[in-house]
């Protein structure tokens, strides 16, 4: 049978043909055209193509040379770091710049396991007051400060 | 997905912070207005040319109203972000959206679920300006009329090119098309300045471009106006003759407008009318304006609406006619 | 000799003390922009725009352009320390600059970018002045085909800029091709992969997409070490500077860098941009030991922020010369000449003398400026760098999404940002480079227009990209340089293969 002798590159050769499938699937409505007039489907199934072609060699390469491993996830960190981000954009037209930092801020110190309250606590405080002076005050950006007004 | 997100942000909403997000409307009133900053709502790109048409409103309208005015880009979707979240927002008179008005009726036909009806969610405080779009040719080309340039590409048939930057540009090409019987074809272009290169080295045959554009290239000698595409000749540029004065009976005037959520307060409405067209009537405004081509355009709250609708109502026909896809 | 006169004018328009002083904001504005990413130099300039309604025209277009070049400097300074490109100049700097942050040469790295900024700001001040109206008729030659050939041998280019695999970099250009395609195609009206979500209806933004892909992941990349285990920059004042090798191997490429900016800086629509991918490409092939590349090689740094800041100064010839904007800002430059009553265009040069020169003039004073301004403040970043991570990197997410949302203020941009760092992370994982994919991401849009136009006015014939001159040169170019990168390529997979 074949054996992967590069996992990391067949997880990129098949995270390609994932992609350039996906692509053409979502082409499928879009008329393509003549080389004259190239309809909208013209450029993104020749690309598509293209990634899946590339993607098939990758993979297929993968199982001849030998290669690096794929690195372990440590999934905390993705996770408490994307979290603060989605957070972030869910309450800053509603609670504020203020509130909206603070939790931004707490979220993702909890990305390290070590991470202590009380220190994060302060941290996001100064944050908060930096986040709105500087942003607020000094470079007018349009955004609440409080829920209110 | 839209469903994950929405049962997403619901859950979120009770588990984090219920009691915050809860912002309480403020009640609009009419007799104590303007007593907080105004934000104008801007739909275009910062820094685009339009958006500086925008910024100039807002600053003349913070000396009338002697509140800060703050310009919010909020752009996207062909202006409907914007328009939707002006359309949203609270009836105070604290959000305008100063837009093209007859972009925003556009959209109207130009998508398939238009998140706003304008003629029933947004209220015309007051129209800004009145902007002609224009038949251009190269300056190096024969055409001095629009007679002759239609003469001569109804003989060059299909082998003839025009150059169009946006949709109001596609619309007058195949009104015009229509008119008279030319066959050129429609080369797209995704700002007007990139096809100043094709135009000087003969490709491109004549072009349907907005007139910041137009006046530009033109005073440099690259461009030579034809025809402006509106009923009455333009102040700001006296010496274009329209394209109905010569036989083509075409017009489809762009004009600016300053607008607000419909169900705003009729004395905030009235006093908005009164700064803006106060604004319209500085001599400095119409030297503005000229810059980009237009002419100071002074009409009631009502008036505007009516043309707000009547916008509405001709481009749907356009959209029809031009075979616009709809997104 | 007329330059020496009209440099003299523009000398003495622009050193008055009112003038220097708007100069003097413009850039401190600038870097302040630059450093905080995101919260770009368009809606800075673009807010600042009604305050120079009241200011001469000169002082008002000096302040914008103090801004303009001061947020160039200010860019890179994020990039080298956090990895994270605030615009699409800065991205080349990343992969050496950042590098050098992590092997503690984070002081070096960020001195040489500043004096190869420098040192292209004064040349391109003088190409400015010397050939400004030469360099804009050559610009004004080129066509859609040329356009299209140039984006392709720009798109060669990014694939050098991976040092992993040929191919997974070539997948990772197609990538960003497609996801630039993202939104209503220019030409038909369409939309294309919207997802009916209407946030994408104008595609997907600049910035959610590289402070996803570069400024996140580094974030998430960096929590993977245990505290104990990640580098701390603890640098002394001497090690600031780059040393004596260092040196030796950054002024050359200073120097390339800057060729290439000046000259592609000129061309309107994208020239500015592949500058800085262009001038790391020729430095990867002209180095004696290309494997160094990706590791901390300081012409890497050199090279591109020359070239990036030489590309910014020539992008105002288009502007001066044509009235034709290069890039959004100098589309804000042009607002703000007009709101003043100056039609921008050839015409400025000969009606308003002491306008052309005295703002041609302020570049320099202003490029000084930046490097009194800004070596000082590498000591203090460095400092900063030492502060623990921990504390480091909320702030760091924080400016992240921050600008993304003060950019657009829709919170649909942040959930971009969020897919991307996830994105971003998948691929890092796999092995595969982010900065193709974002070159790919720019030119991806402008390629197709170019093609389709091309295709149209040549009623379908492809010989087109052949017959015109241009065109074919670029073309030329990039059959050479596809030939340098896969023969060494073959060579080393051919040893390989001879190994086992």
């Amino acid at each position: 049978m074949f054996r992967v002798r590069s996992p990391q590159d067949f997880g990129a050769g098949v995270f390609f043909m994932l992609f350039g499938v996906a692509g053409l699937f979502f082409a499928r409505n879009l008329a393509f055209g003549s080389t004259e007039h190239m309809g909208p489907g013209y450029f993104p199934v020749l690309l598509n193509v293209g990634i899946v072609t590339i993607g098939a060699v990758v993979a297929l390469r993968a199982l001849a040379v030998d290669g690096p491993p794929i690195e372990g996830v440590a999934w905390r960190g993705p996770i408490f770091v994307l979290a603060s981000i989605l957070l972030f954009a869910f309450l800053i037209e509603r609670a504020g710049l203020v509130v909206t930092t603070a939790v931004l801020t707490l979220v993702a110190a909890y990305a390290r396991r070590e991470a202590k309250l009380l220190e994060n606590l302060l941290l996001a405080a100064g944050l908060a007051l930096m986040a709105v002076v500087l942003f607020v005050f000094a470079l007018r950006q349009p955004m609440p400060i409080w829920w209110w007004g | 997905m839209t469903a994950f997100w929405k049962w997403g942000s619901r859950a979120l909403g009770v588990a984090v912070l219920a009691a915050a997000v809860q912002a309480a409307p403020l009640a609009a009133r009419a007799d104590d207005y303007p007593s907080r900053d105004i934000h104008v709502i801007c739909a275009f790109p910062a820094g685009s040319g339009a958006d500086v048409l925008v910024r100039y409103f807002a600053d003349k309208l913070q000396k009338e109203a002697k509140r800060t005015t703050i310009v919010e880009n909020r752009t996207g979707a062909n202006g409907n972000i914007s328009a939707q979240y002006v359309a949203r927002s609270d009836p105070d008179g604290y959000t305008i959206y100063i837009h093209a008005g007859s972009s925003t009726a556009a959209n109207y036909s130009l998508f398939k679920r238009p998140p706003i009806d304008p003629r029933k969610d947004l209220q015309v405080v007051a129209t800004l300006n009145k902007q002609p779009f224009m038949v251009v040719v190269p300056a190096e080309s024969s055409y001095k009329t629009l007679g002759e340039l239609t003469e001569a590409m109804k003989k060059k048939g299909d082998k003839a090119n025009y150059a169009s930057s946006n949709t109001s540009g596609t619309v007058l090409g195949q009104l015009y098309e229509r008119a008279t019987g030319v066959k050129a074809v429609e080369i797209h272009y995704r700002t007007a300045a990139d096809t100043l290169n094709d135009f000087k080295s003969g490709v491109l045959d004549y072009g349907m471009m907005d007139p910041v554009f137009a006046l530009s290239q033109a005073k440099a000698g690259r461009i030579r106006m034809l025809a402006v595409a509106t009923d009455e000749r333009m102040k700001a540029i006296p010496d274009v003759p329209t394209m109905k004065e010569q036989g083509v009976d075409i017009s489809l005037p762009s004009w600016f407008a300053a607008m607000v959520p419909s169900k705003t307060p009729k004395p905030i409405v009235t006093t908005l009318n009164g700064w803006f067209n106060a604004i319209e009537k500085m001599p400095e405004t119409a030297q503005y304006l000229a810059k980009f081509g237009g002419d100071p355009f002074i009409t009631t709250p009502e008036e505007g609406q009516e043309l707000l609708s009547k916008a509405v109502d001709e481009w749907a026909k356009y959209v029809e006619i031009a075979k616009l896809p709809k997104s | 000799m007329d330059i020496l006169a009209n440099l003299a004018t523009g000398f003495s328009a622009a050193a008055s003390l009112q003038n220097i002083g708007f100069c003097l904001i413009g850039c401190m504005l600038g870097t302040l922009v630059g450093v905080l990413p995101g919260i770009g130099t368009i809606p800075t300039v673009a807010m600042l725009l009604p305050i120079t309604f009241g200011l001469n025209p000169l002082s008002s277009l000096i302040m914008l352009a103090g801004i303009y070049y001061g947020a160039q400097y200010g860019g890179s300074t994020t990039s080298i320390l956090v990895n994270m490109p605030g615009e699409a100049g800065s991205i080349v700097t990343c992969i050496e600059g950042h590098q050098m942050a992590r092997k503690g040469r984070a002081g070096a790295a960020l001195a040489v970018a500043a004096l190869g900024s420098f040192f292209a700001g004064c040349v391109g001040t003088v190409f400015v002045a010397g050939f400004g109206p030469l360099l804009s008729s050559i610009a004004q030659e080129f066509n859609s085909p040329d356009y299209f050939s140039l984006m392709v041998l720009g798109l060669v280019m990014a694939v050098v800029l991976a040092h992993g695999s040929l191919l997974k970099a070539i997948g990772m250009v197609l990538i960003g091709l497609v996801l630039g395609l993202v939104g209503t195609d220019v030409s038909t009206g369409i939309t294309r992969y919207t997802f009916g979500l209407a946030g994408l209806w104008d595609g997907i933004d600049f910035l959610p997409l590289v402070i996803g892909l570069f400024g996140i992941v580094e974030v998430i990349r960096n929590l993977e070490q245990p505290d104990s285990e990640r580098p701390t920059l603890k640098a002394k004042f001497r090690e600031l500077w780059p040393n004596r090798e260092e040196f030796k191997a950054a002024w050359p490429a200073a120097l390339r860098g800057t060729g290439i900016g000046a000259l592609l800086g000129i061309l309107p629509g994208g020239g500015a941009v592949l500058a800085s991918f262009a001038s790391y490409t020729v430095e990867k092939k002209v180095a004696k030991d290309p494997s160094r590349f990706g590791h901390g090689a300081i012409e890497g740094v050199a090279g591109p922020e020359s070239a990036n800041n030489a590309g910014a100064q020539t992008s105002f010839i288009p502007l001066l010369t044509l009235g034709l904007p290069s890039n959004p800002i100098m589309a804000l430059m042009m607002g703000a000449m007009m709101i003043q009553g100056i039609a921008p265009g050839a015409a400025v040069m000969t009606a308003r003398p002491d306008l052309f020169w005295g703002m041609t003039a302020s570049m320099w004073i202003g490029n000084l400026m930046l490097v009194i301004i800004n070596l000082p403040l590498i000591g203090i970043w460095v400092k900063l760098l030492s502060a623990p991570y921990r504390f480091l990197y909320p702030a760091i997410i924080l400016f992240c999404a921050v600008g993304v949302y003060s950019n657009s203020a829709e919170w649909f941009q942040m959930v971009l940002l969020a897919v991307f760092s996830l994105f971003g992370y998948v691929v890092l994982k796999l092995g595969c480079e982010p900065a193709p994919l974002v070159l790919g991401f720019i030119l991806g849009p402008l390629m197709e227009e170019n093609l389709r136009r091309s295709l149209i006015l040549s009623r379908g014939d492809p010989t087109i990209f052949i017959d015109r001159p241009i065109s074919a040169v670029l073309l030329a170019a990039t059959v050479l340089t596809i030939a340098l990168i896969v023969f060494p390529q073959f060579r080393s997979t051919r040893e390989e293969a001879f190994q086992e």
